[in-house]
């Protein structure tokens, strides 16, 4: 017990809560005993009830009866039938039972009492009076049994009834009461529970109050004291709480011990403090200075920018106009000038100029060694020249506006000026610092200019080495260790073009597959780049192909490529040699047909002599032989005669003798000699002109005419006409030879003045010759300025045309 | 002599190897027993011609002559030959053509073939070998041989038969 009053002192919370428990069982307590007093009132009042009703209800069946025997009694009297009278006693039996029924209920005097006067009339009724009319009826007495009635039978009866109605009347009126007297008492009950409640939260409001005053008084206090002292530190007064055990007390108490804490602290924190602001003041001190560095380093920065792009720009370009042009723009922003020009001192003063009119740049050039600047070229050095601006240059100023003016040299290794340069502001003066700084960036660009003349020189002869490259008739192709293309010439990609700028860098599988897709002979080729390439063989290799859609013979060879000791790449050379190949071929076909020709004729001497000198044989057969031996010799003589002079003729080493020379007389003895040999031939010689001398050998033109008229002869082996017809014509002299012969096939004609040319026809064929007779007039012709031409048609003859011009004569050949 | 007896190359089995020796075979012998051999010349040169002719006349052969490739076809259609001497340049048809010629319109008919020619490349050899000739002879030919040549190809089947 002394435990919980200590702990309630203690503690507020433990007080509260004992509190609200006590409440909560009042509450509680009051309730229970509510509900407990009506549900006993419910119950007593429906006993009461129920006692009442079954009373009620006994009267009522009761009434029925007696009501039931009245109406049987007279029924029985009135129509006689045993019927009712049976129903009587039926009803007498009845009205016993109920009676015994109700006689326990009788609880009231008044039940009583009516229980008695039932009684009395029921034993007067049916023991007296029915028996009596029952046997005055029934001996046939009617007036007797009106007697009775009248003697009091039927008044009693109706006193009974109403008896009876009165006695019900009054239970009704109980159960009335009764219920009145429950309603009554409920409300009481429910009065005194509101009652309860009320106390209750009286109760509760005090103890809220109490709360209140030891609970919220004092925290306020606090709050107020807190707040003090948290604005005025020090003179808070503070509520004094302390005698207090409970929670409160001990806030109090800690409140108190911080407070003095705070205060002892505070002294402290103030010394820290200053020190803090003497500190801060330091390196505020510090940081300006700090930021006076930065500003510098800044500008230093921007300085060195401007000087890097100065730089970086020479460097960037390798066209002069472009890094002059930079190089100024730059400078000018640099030494801070409005304009600026830069002229490089070679032959075509390149110049470029920031700031400047046309007009005033090309007055400037003009005036290059006239002005001022001479006297840079002569001290190399940097000065500057304060002058007033002229009119034009004033612009819409009114005053006189003075410019400053700033010429630099630039300056070779050898100390020769490169360049002019000279930058104006109209600001503040260039001082001494800004004009040595202009010099030392001379230096920069007059190295940057040095390496643009080399750059150009250098430049100049590569274009010309590419040049030289591009225009060589042969393809040139450069490819490194792994067959990458590295360079090709313009004949190369003009002869393999397609893919005119996919060249470079092309991998080697790639382009030799390019390449090999041209050729007549894919894998050869493919193999010798391969071999080339990639094999160990380091002499030069060579190999012809032929190019599919051009017909082009090519020959190509390859190279390894050494720097020092290591091969770095490959060499090949491709080389258009069709002509030569062509040539070739002619020559190697020449020699065979030349060997053809002679070994035929030889062929039948040798053979016939070896029979001549093994057999003995008749001496017919002897002629014959020794017959056909001679004309093979001849043949062959003829042969090689024709095909000497052909050979000298067509190298130009035939010699001739140029003099004046009659055709007519030269004609007319070759017609005299070919007559001889033949009869089946008529012959004839028009000459239509009178100009018939040339210029010209005559033993040549012999030749020309003799081989021409003996063709004639020779390929109309049935005879007929030749004439031989001399005219003028467009200033030429024109000689005919014309036959009536086998003439010549029209896909031959092309073909017949082409050496060893004969045509195929067994008619011809039988006719011997050597096949060179026409190259040979051709040539006799060409020599002497003119022309052969022929015209036939087959089995009809054919024309041939010597055309010479009359004037001028050719001139001597050899 | 030679022009009697005629000797010619042969192979002959001995033992393991192959043995080169001479073998004659009697041409009159033979002769009498069979029909004479009929050759067909092909030559466009008349000197030639007649030299072929005139040296297989005497060697007993029934000789026709043709001056070009038609002329040789049609011979060829209308009898059969044993051997065909052929030059390989010919107007109209080459000899190389007739020859295939032979081959495409009767080739059960096809004889024996000895080509002339002047033209001594290899590439027109290897031609004629290609052509299934027998055998190539260059011109200028001594008769001796050529003749040698032809006795030796017409008897080659006999030779076969007396070595085996």
């Amino acid at each position: 017990m002394k435990q919980m009053v200590m702990s309630f002192r203690r503690s507020l919370s433990a007080r509260f809560v004992f509190l609200m428990v006590v409440c909560a069982g009042v509450f509680l307590v009051g309730s229970a005993l509510f509900l407990m007093y009506q549900q006993s009132l419910v119950r007593s009042f429906e006993a009461a009830q129920q006692k009442l009703e079954q009373k009620e209800m006994l009267t009522r069946q009761l009434d029925r009866a007696f009501t039931q025997a009245f109406f049987d009694v007279r029924g029985y009297f009135a129509f006689g039938r045993p019927v009712f009278k049976e129903s009587v006693f039926q009803q007498q039996e009845t009205i016993d039972q109920l009676l015994k029924e109700m006689e326990p209920l009788a609880s009231l005097p008044e039940d009583e009492r009516f229980l008695r006067d039932a009684r009395d009339f029921f034993i007067r009724y049916f023991e007296q009076l029915v028996p009596k009319a029952v046997e005055a009826f029934e001996r046939g007495d009617r007036r007797d049994v009106a007697l009775i009635a009248e003697n009091g039978g039927t008044a009693a009866v109706q006193s009974f009834q109403k008896r009876v109605a009165r006695y019900h009347d009054a239970l009704i009126d109980q159960m009335k009461q009764e219920y009145v007297r429950f309603k009554q008492k409920q409300q009481y009950s429910q009065a005194a529970f509101i009652a309860l409640i009320a106390i209750l939260l009286v109760l509760l409001q005090r103890l809220l109050r109490l709360a209140a005053r030891q609970i919220g008084r004092p925290l306020q206090q606090f709050a107020v004291a807190a707040e003090q002292f948290a604005k005025q530190g020090e003179g808070a007064e503070w509520p004094a709480f302390d005698e207090r055990e409970d929670e409160i007390g001990k806030l109090s108490k800690a409140f108190k011990m911080m407070m003095e804490s705070i205060h002892e602290k505070e002294g402290h924190l103030l010394a820290q403090n200053e020190e803090l602001l003497a500190q801060q003041e330091e390196l505020e001190a510090q940081q300006s200075e700090l930021e006076q560095a930065l500003a510098m380093a800044e500008r230093r920065e921007q300085e060195l920018a401007r000087r890097n792009a100065l730089i970086k720009g020479m460097a960037q370009s390798l066209d002069k106009k472009e890094v002059l042009t930079s190089i100024i723009d730059h400078l000018c922003a640099i030494m801070k000038a409005e304009r600026g020009i830069i002229v490089a001192m070679d032959g075509e003063q390149t110049y470029a100029s920031f700031g400047l009119s046309a007009m005033s740049v090309q007055r400037f050039l003009q005036q290059l060694y006239n002005g001022l600047e001479h006297r840079l070229l002569e001290t190399k050095r940097a000065f500057a020249v304060r002058r007033e601006l002229p009119m034009f240059e004033r612009g819409y100023h009114d005053r006189p506006l003075h410019s400053h003016d700033l010429f630099v040299p630039v300056l070779s290794p050898d100390d020769d000026i490169e360049a002019i340069i000279v930058l104006s502001r109209f600001g503040a003066a260039f001082t001494d610092e800004e004009a040595a700084e202009a010099e030392q960036l001379g230096k920069h660009i007059s190295i940057s200019l040095q390496k643009l003349t080399l750059y150009e020189e250098a430049e100049k002869d590569r274009r010309l080495t590419e040049e030289i490259f591009n225009h060589l008739h042969e393809g040139i192709q450069l490819v490194d260790l792994q067959g990458t293309n590295r360079l090709m010439n313009g004949r190369m990609k003009e002869w393999f073009g397609a893919a005119d700028d996919g060249w470079d860098g092309m991998p080697y599988a790639k382009w030799k597959q390019q390449l090999c897709a041209l050729a007549v002979d894919e894998r050869t080729l493919g193999d010798f780049f391969d071999q080339a390439v990639f094999g160990s063989a380091d002499q030069l290799s060579v190999m012809m192909y032929e190019l599919k859609e051009k017909r082009v013979v090519m020959e190509v060879y390859a190279a390894p490529l050494y720097r020092g000791e290591a091969k770095f790449g490959t060499i090949f050379v491709h080389r258009d040699v069709t002509k030569q190949a062509e040539v070739d071929r002619m020559k190697s076909e020449l020699v065979s047909t030349v060997s053809h020709e002679l070994r035929t004729p030889l062929a039948g001497i040798l053979g016939l002599a070896e029979l001549l000198l093994n057999k003995p044989l008749a001496p017919e057969r002897q002629r014959k032989y020794v017959n056909a031996i001679y004309q093979e010799a001849e043949r062959l003589t003829a042969l090689i005669n024709d095909f000497l002079d052909v050979q000298r003729m067509e190298a130009g080493r035939q010699t001739y003798r140029w003099e004046p020379v009659d055709l007519v007389p030269i004609i007319e003895k070759i017609i005299d000699a070919e007559k001889m040999g033949t009869d089946i031939h008529t012959f004839s010689v028009l000459v239509e002109t009178k100009r018939t001398m040339i210029r010209g050998d005559s033993e040549r033109l012999r030749q020309l005419f003799a081989n021409l008229v003996h063709n004639a002869v020779k390929y109309s082996p049935d005879g007929g006409a030749i004439e031989v017809r001399v005219y003028e014509q467009k200033g030429c002299l024109c000689v005919d030879v014309r036959d009536e012969g086998l003439g010549i096939p029209a896909e031959a004609l092309p073909h017949i003045f082409e050496k060893f040319f004969r045509v195929d026809n067994s008619d011809r064929r039988r006719i011997g010759g050597t096949g060179l007779g026409l190259t040979i007039v051709k040539e006799i012709a060409k020599a002497h300025g003119g022309e052969v031409t022929v015209v036939s048609e087959e089995k009809k003859g054919s024309t041939f045309t010597v055309q010479f011009p009359l004037a001028p004569v050719p001139q001597e050949v050899n | 002599m030679s022009e009697s007896g005629h000797f010619r190359w042969g192979l002959r089995e001995s033992g393991g190897g192959f043995v080169l020796g001479w073998q004659m075979a009697d041409m009159m012998k033979q002769g009498e027993e069979e029909r004479l051999k009929q050759i067909l010349i092909v030559e466009d040169e008349e000197v030639l011609r007649m030299l072929a002719v005139d040296l297989l006349t005497d060697e007993g052969y029934e000789v026709d002559e043709a001056a070009d490739g038609a002329e040789a076809l049609a011979r060829l259609r209308e009898r059969d030959y044993d051997l065909i001497v052929l030059d390989y340049m010919l107007p109209f048809y080459s000899g190389l053509e007739v020859l295939e010629s032979i081959d495409c319109h009767c080739p059960e008919r096809r004889p024996k073939v000895i080509m002339l020619s002047a033209k001594t490349g290899p590439a027109d050899q290897g031609r004629a070998w290609a052509a299934g000739v027998d055998w190539f002879i260059e011109k200028p030919y001594r008769p001796t041989e050529f003749v040698k040549k032809v006795n030796e190809i017409l008897h080659e089947t006999d030779g076969h038969e007396l070595s085996s």
